[in-house]
């Protein structure tokens, strides 16, 4: 063969591999720069104070944002409902919860956005809601598990993206729910008490393994927090609060990451409507559903954070409420954090510093007479066992794992000064401190050694008062 | 109330003093005349005692330093600083290697206060207890005789052996039998002086270190006798010594058996027989200019080679007395006020001001002119 | 015939090749798999054959020579800035105007600090590996004098008068005054542990010097670290402030009207076990405030947020109208600006109570914060131009001046120092080991516990897997490289496995390096870490009387009884040169109570009179206490028939131990030394 030959053989070989990839590529779809969102029937929607997002009959859609009239998709179309649309780290996938026909659970399932094929992930008998992408394959959701009563409650799960490894990561009496996904690699979630008494939505914050769940954010008594939440790359954490005695209207609010509990600011309190969600964009500007009065739907416009103004409507519909606006765009992957927990262990270990750490204000201080000498640990039906502390106030405690504890601090009488806390958990093996008890979260520890953790820890439930009713004596602080 | 306090008890001091030399005197008062037979030695007077009433730690004290306008006392109950009329204690929970204080020194490059214990030695620098031990560092012993400082250089006298520390280089020295010419370890005092360490060693006379030339010698009883000086003026009065002083180019030798001067050439022993040496017991002993003095077991002796000053105390009446000794004729006063007590163990004298540590409480006496 | 034997010759080889690509591959990957303690690790032979390389062509290929900016002064008219770099041994002199390097004057061994004559016709720069400082004539940039100082000459201030330096001795924990007109050091004052800032008060009447390490405390209690006073009247130590938990305290200013003096300032939590991150339960980052004229009052105020840590602050400026004061964390790459009236308001309205809770509050910075500019990487010395507008960043990684506006708080520009423009792996790994970007929140960097790629000399609660155990004295990064394994107990074969995902979980407790990370990483701890030279107490190789007994002693073989001390028990033996490690494990027998069972490694003692506490848990204060106080059985070495003395000497010649590159030129004589036959 010449080379002449040769060289034209290389050519066509090489030509006709091209043109049979050209049509290849034709075939997929890029969705890069869509909104896609969720579009929820009128008549289906029924806004309530309930964290849980899964709207009969929703579609997820997708749109440019650019070009809305014509360009509109819907995605699910092979679902009866589908909603909670979240977004792969490289914009190629798209977590969402759906159900194939009208009264079957709900399931997270996957879509490859470039095709739109779907693949499922769970396969439960009940319903799973709010799917979130966590970093290293595995994602985050919130799925229906027998309560105390009749209802049931959400707890949070994770698991590897092709449904293995699951491993279930809240233990409270409470709704949990993912609220978004922190760059620091925590777990944000939506979380309402349910025993024993109904409490507000908050927000807390946690490692993916279910550790270190601490207070992220909560308003008012009584407000609502309804949104997912974003965090943007200037640590501002934008989401939708209900707050209580402001009407009955969703405002778009940001907390500043590095200190979410004093740094809240309302962007749209001059506004009629009511916001219901949003998603931060590249420009800085956010996508919102808003809903200009009782008598619109839904719809979605663009955001301006600095101007504190509404742009032109971006997508609506006479018949849908356009709520769960995400941006299919690439974005940076949160921290993948370590996992300590061994699920080989039946324990957690807990610190309290000073048990009398409390976050009491300057001048309003608590009965001096009353210094807490015993923490009492309870259990959803019973107390654990009561715990004499140490001369420097603190306690060190093996806990069982993956089951709700609360405190509650004793004086010598038996008399409660502090408590009962809220719910924590500790996770197998997970090794956890407190500054006190109730403390200010803004506190950072002083730096002693602790005499309790010179000895053993003391084991929970304590054998001997494993059965013991809880202290009935009058609550001082609650 | 402390300003108004204070002028009050300088007024009182004032007057006292007066009282005092018209009651010496017996007559009316002439400033140069007072005491004619002392010559050039002060005589002290107006003493003031201070004990645990008066807010010491303890009525034991074991050394006096004086240092600008604070007085540093070490008691056997932790250091004792008087300063603007008042005590304050300063004890192991402060960083006092020892409640026992038993020397003290300050640098005069630094200011660095360094105490001698009987557990360890410390630096004190403003207000700042750095601890030296015989485990921690390069301390030869822990029971500190005495400390003395020669610019960035820190010397010690201890149950085990004579100790140097080079602040500058950290570096530890110990010096005992092993490596100087000692007779033991045990040393009891230690000064400095004409570029030469001299260090009282017990039972090994004075051992002189010669810090150009980095060499030991000794200096030892020649006549070895241990009861009795044989030969008179041939040396070191005796191999158990127990303290060192060197000023103006004098070494004054302190020991229980009697007082010796070494001008560099020649030695000369002061013995309570045939001198104005109140006792041959000396505990301690300090010098500066001409002027030495000697803390006995029966009162506090003066002496600048020719004229001996006793100080004492009446233990019947608390009066004191005064022995003014020019070769053998002595002169015996009396005085209103005494030292605290006659086992006399610690002295230091700047200006007009002498202190003094004593089995039963420091005492301040103020020059008589 | 000839041609079938060449064809044969390339087929066996080709099947000794193949036959040997199995094998070869597997053992590879099991040498890998050993080394990063992973079994992912890309078969990339340069990670640890190339990059860590220190001698030769190929290291001199791959690395490069920067500049370091690191502290820096302004001229009195403005017009020149002049900038220390560290590592290039230059003091360069940069125009403000033209933003270029005018002039490169070469000083001595690693500089500290500049200071300038009031006349801008001199500077002072102190060479903190030399012991000395130069004077340079500004007109004929020239070095016109030496001057002997204590050891590691750090932060220079000119007496009022300008007729005396002080000279703050970071090694020796002193500071020198030297009298510029005898041109001699008058005295040596202790400041606090290694101090390293000093700056004159506004009355000119005091120096106050910061340190940076605890001062020695009892075991097991806190951290409490000195702010020295000098009376410059009196040229002695007026007073020793203390911070209580405090420590790293780099630098200190003080406001025009002296109401305040300012530090920087870490406040460690090593006494808590080391369980979590959250809530600042490691480390957090601020200030130290003394108000003079409020009977010395010290306040210690949180620069961090609730979920932010601002690491490593190092430099302290405040603006001449006493209103703004801007610090750099050097961890975090920002520059934060404080309200100093917020500040004043604060003090003024908080009770004593209030302030020391404040002290560990985390959201209180909220009330002074105002501004938080970054920067490059790695930000160190501050200086203000003479009217107060501009304020010089020296991003210490990144070979570049910073200028800020003081009125804007925005970086308005950047001066390249001309450096080298391009990052080697070493340099990258760096920026890592300086950057707390790699841990929870960005808490600590491994700079925060190893300060100079040294150590803290604190002491951790590791809380191995319970809390009260696993005490963790931290050790020095200085020249390991060699001496594998790691940590205390060996278990890390080496810096790969240290640093790697177990290192993640248990400290940094977020995402652990990637590959590449840890490669710059690794080849920067092996490469670019050196032991500063022992002036102090072995400047030269001639051992003093002292140190040559204690020579003696360390490779004695027979006890003072002439009783023949076990081979295993010999100094030597575990500590023999070049490292003065064997890199083996032993029981010395200091096991404590609170130890899983376990041997230890033995640690090298190259420069180790500069590594107190000792012992794994650090309850050995000194070098004496390793065999006064706890070497009761003779298991650490032979040492209870010692006479004091000969002990001191021991500790003399340990004292004298230097970096091992000098015993490894001096092989021969080291190897007569264990084998004197």
């Amino acid at each position: 063969m010449s080379l002449r030959q040769a060289i034209f053989l290389a050519g066509t070989i090489i030509a006709v591999g091209l043109t049979s990839i050209v049509p290849i590529s034709c075939n997929s779809r890029s969705m890069e720069g869509m909104v896609v969102f969720t579009r929820v029937p009128i008549d289906n929607f029924d806004f309530q104070e309930d964290i849980i997002h899964n709207f009969p009959g929703a579609q997820i859609v997708a749109v440019n944002p650019d070009k809305p009239e014509g360009s509109e998709v819907i995605l699910t179309t092979d679902f009866y409902s589908a909603c909670s649309p979240e977004i792969s780290y490289d914009a190629k996938q798209m977590l969402f919860v759906a159900q194939r026909n009208e009264h079957e659970p709900w399931q997270v399932w996957e879509m490859d956005l470039k095709n739109g094929t779907s693949k499922q992930i769970t396969d439960f008998g009940e319903s799973c809601s709010g799917p979130a992408y966590l970093p290293a394959g595995r994602l985050v959701f919130s799925r229906q598990i027998p309560g105390r009563g009749a209802e049931p409650v959400y707890a949070l799960f994770t698991m590897n993206l092709d449904g293995s490894n699951i491993s279930r990561i809240t233990f409270q009496p409470h709704n949990d729910y993912p609220a978004g996904i922190l760059r620091d690699g925590r777990i944000l979630m939506f979380s309402k008490q349910l025993y024993p008494k109904a409490g507000d939505i908050m927000y807390l914050a946690m490692r993916p393994n279910g550790t270190k769940a601490e207070l992220f954010y909560k308003g008012v008594h009584n407000s609502i927090l309804h949104s997912q939440a974003y965090e943007t790359m200037d640590g501002l954490v934008y989401f939708i609060e209900w707050e209580q005695g402001r009407g009955e209207k969703g405002e778009i609010v940001s907390v500043y990451q590095n200190r979410p509990l004093f740094s809240k600011v309302n962007y749209t309190s001059e506004f009629p409507g009511s916001f219901y969600a949003l998603f931060p964009m590249p420009s800085g500007e956010l996508l919102v559903s808003y809903r200009p009065s009782e008598t619109d739907p839904v719809a979605l416009y663009s955001f301006s954070v600095q101007e504190k103004s509404l742009g032109e409507s971006i997508y609506n519909h006479t018949e849908y409420h356009v709520l769960e606006p995400v941006l299919v765009e690439a974005y940076s992957r949160p921290r993948n954090l370590p996992d300590e927990v061994d699920d080989k262990q039946s324990t957690g270990l807990l610190l309290c510093q000073n048990i009398n750490v409390t976050a009491t204000p300057f001048g309003s201080e608590l009965n001096p007479l009353l210094k807490a000498t015993r923490v009492e640990l309870l259990g959803i039906d019973k107390s654990l066992g009561i715990v004499p502390v140490e001369e420097d106030g603190s306690v060190y405690l093996k806990v069982i794992a993956d089951t709700p504890v609360r405190f509650q601090t004793l004086d010598e009488d038996g008399r409660i000064v502090y408590g009962p806390s809220a719910w924590i958990w500790l996770r197998p093996f997970e090794r956890r401190g407190c500054v006190g008890c109730h403390e200010d979260p803004e506190l950072s520890p002083e730096n002693f050694v602790p005499l309790s953790v010179k000895k053993q820890p003391v084991s929970i439930p304590v054998e001997s008062t494993q059965e013991h009713e809880h202290s009935s004596t009058v609550i001082i602080v609650e | 109330m402390n300003n108004l306090s204070r002028i009050f008890h300088k007024a009182i001091k004032v007057l006292s003093a007066i009282l005092l030399t018209i009651y010496l005197t017996g007559s009316s008062f002439v400033e140069k005349d007072i005491f004619p037979e002392a010559g050039s030695m002060p005589v002290y007077g107006n003493w003031e005692t201070f004990t645990r009433k008066d807010g010491l730690p303890a009525d034991k004290a074991y050394c006096v330093r004086m240092d600008g306008d604070r007085v540093l006392v070490g008691t056997s109950a932790g250091l004792a600083v008087y300063e603007n009329d008042e005590w304050r204690t300063y004890t192991v929970e402060d960083g006092l290697a020892h409640p026992g204080v038993l020397s003290i020194d300050v640098s005069e490059l630094t200011g660095d206060v360094w105490i001698g214990t009987l557990g360890g030695l410390n630096r004190w620098s403003a207000g700042r207890f750095e601890t030296f031990t015989q485990f921690n560092s390069g301390l030869a012993n822990d029971v500190i005789y005495s400390v003395i400082c020669d610019g960035k250089d820190v010397w010690v006298a201890t149950g085990g052996g004579a100790g140097h520390y080079n602040t500058y280089t950290r570096e530890w020295g110990i010096y005992t039998e092993r490596n100087a010419p000692m007779h033991e370890p045990w040393t009891y005092g230690v000064c400095a002086g004409d570029k030469k360490i001299f260090i009282a060693a017990w039972g090994g006379g004075v051992i002189e270190y010669n810090t150009e030339t980095e060499h030991f010698r000794d200096y030892i009883d020649p006549d070895g006798e241990m009861e009795i000086d044989l030969f008179a003026d041939d040396g070191v009065v005796h191999d158990i010594t127990t303290g060192v002083s060197h000023a103006d180019g004098i070494l004054w030798v302190a020991t229980y058996f009697g007082l010796s001067r070494y001008d560099g050439a020649h030695w000369k022993g002061y013995f309570d027989h045939d001198s104005g040496l109140i006792s041959n017991f000396i505990n301690f002993l300090k010098a500066d200019g001409p002027v030495v003095y000697l803390c006995t077991d029966l009162g506090l002796c003066g002496f600048n080679g020719e004229t001996w000053v006793t100080y004492q105390r009446n233990e019947n009446d608390k009066k004191g007395k005064i022995l003014i000794t020019n070769g053998s004729e002595t002169k015996k006063l009396v005085a209103s006020t005494s030292i605290s007590h006659n086992f006399v163990i610690g002295v230091d004298f700047q200006g007009d001001e002498i202190w003094l540590a004593t089995s039963k409480g420091v005492c301040r006496g103020e020059r008589v002119k | 015939m000839r041609k079938y034997i060449k064809f044969l010759f390339i087929v066996v080889v080709l099947a000794v090749f193949g036959l040997l690509r199995i094998p070869v591959h597997k053992w590879s990957r099991q040498h890998v798999n050993y080394i990063t303690a992973v079994d992912d690790h890309p078969l990339n032979c340069l990670s640890c054959h190339m990059y860590t390389q220190k001698d030769g062509v190929i290291a001199k290929l791959i690395n490069a020579d920067y500049l370091s900016p690191f502290n820096m002064a302004v001229s009195p008219d403005g017009s020149k800035l002049y900038v220390i770099a560290q590592e290039g041994n230059t003091l360069l002199v940069v125009g403000t105007e033209t933003d270029k390097v005018i002039e490169s004057i070469a000083v001595g061994e690693r500089p500290h600090s500049v200071v300038i004559k009031s006349d801008g016709n001199s500077a002072f720069v102190s060479n903190q590996w030399a012991d000395n400082v130069y004077e340079i004539n500004l007109t004929s940039l020239k070095i016109v004098d030496t001057l002997k100082t204590g050891s590691g000459p750090a932060e220079l201030v000119l007496s009022a008068d300008e007729k005396f330096l002080y000279v703050v001795d970071s090694y020796s924990s002193e500071v020198s005054i030297i009298d510029l007109q005898t041109r001699t050091e008058l005295k040596r004052l202790m400041a606090g542990n290694n101090p390293v800032a000093a700056t004159l008060s506004p009355d000119r009447n005091q120096v106050y010097v910061t340190s940076r390490r605890t001062l020695a405390m009892p075991y097991g209690t806190p951290p409490m670290t000195e702010l020295t006073v000098i009376d410059a009247a009196t040229q002695r130590v007026k007073e020793r402030k203390i911070f209580e938990n405090a420590y790293i305290m780099e630098n200190v200013a003080f406001t025009p009207s002296g109401d305040m003096a300012i530090a920087t300032l870490i406040r460690p939590k090593n006494l808590i076990p080391a369980i979590q991150v959250e809530r600042g339960w490691m480390m957090t980052h601020g200030i130290g405030i003394i108000e003079p004229g409020n009977d010395g009052r010290i306040i210690q105020l949180l620069l961090d947020e609730p979920n932010a840590y601002y690491s490593d602050p190092f430099d302290i400026v405040i603006t001449p109208d006493g209103e703004k004061a801007f610090v750099t964390h050097s961890g975090v790459d920002f520059v934060t600006v404080i309200d100093l009236h917020a500040i004043r308001t604060l003090l003024a309205e908080s009770t004593a109570e209030e302030l020391d809770y404040y002290s560990n509050h985390l959201g209180i910075s909220s009330r002074y914060v105002i501004k938080r500019i970054p920067t490059g990487a790695n930000p160190k010395g501050l200086v203000l131009s003479p009217d107060g507008k501009y304020l010089y960043v020296a991003e210490r990684l990144e070979d570049r001046i910073a200028v800020i506006s003081t009125e804007e708080m925005e970086t308005i520009k950047t001066i390249d120092l001309k450096g080298p423009s391009r990052i080697t792996v070493a340099r990258k790994g760096r920026r890592l080991l300086n950057n707390a970007g790699f841990t929870f929140q960005n808490q600590y960097a491994c700079y925060t516990c190893h300060p100079d790629s040294h150590e803290d000399g604190l002491v951790y609660n590791m809380a191995g897997k319970d809390m009260g155990r696993n005490l963790a004295n931290v050790q020095t990064l200085r020249d390991i490289g060699d001496i594998p394994p790691y940590k205390w107990n060996g278990k890390n074969s080496s810096i790969y496995k240290q640093d790697g995902m177990r290192f993640s979980t248990i400290l940094t407790r977020t995402e652990s390096f990637d590959f590449d990370e840890l490669d710059a990483l690794v080849a920067y701890i092996v490469t670019g870490i050196k032991n500063p030279p022992n002036l102090r107490y072995n400047p030269n190789g001639e051992l003093t009387a002292a140190q040559k007994r204690g020579k003696t002693i360390f490779y004695r073989t027979h006890t003072n009884c002439g009783k023949e001390i076990p081979v295993e028990n010999r100094c030597f033996t575990c500590h023999p040169p070049p490292f003065f490690t064997n890199m083996e494990m032993a029981d010395v027998g200091t096991l404590s109570e609170t130890d899983d069972p376990m041997l230890f490694d033995a640690p090298q003692l190259n420069n180790v009179y500069e590594s107190a506490p000792y012992l794994h848990d650090g309850r050995s204060a000194t070098l004496e206490e390793l065999w006064t106080t706890f070497n009761d059985e003779d298991k650490h070495g032979v040492g209870n028939d010692m006479m004091k003395d000969q002990l001191n000497d021991l500790v003399e010649y340990l004292k004298s131990l230097r970096d091992a590159k000098y015993y490894k030129d001096n092989i021969e004589t080291y190897k007569a030394d264990i084998n004197p036959e």
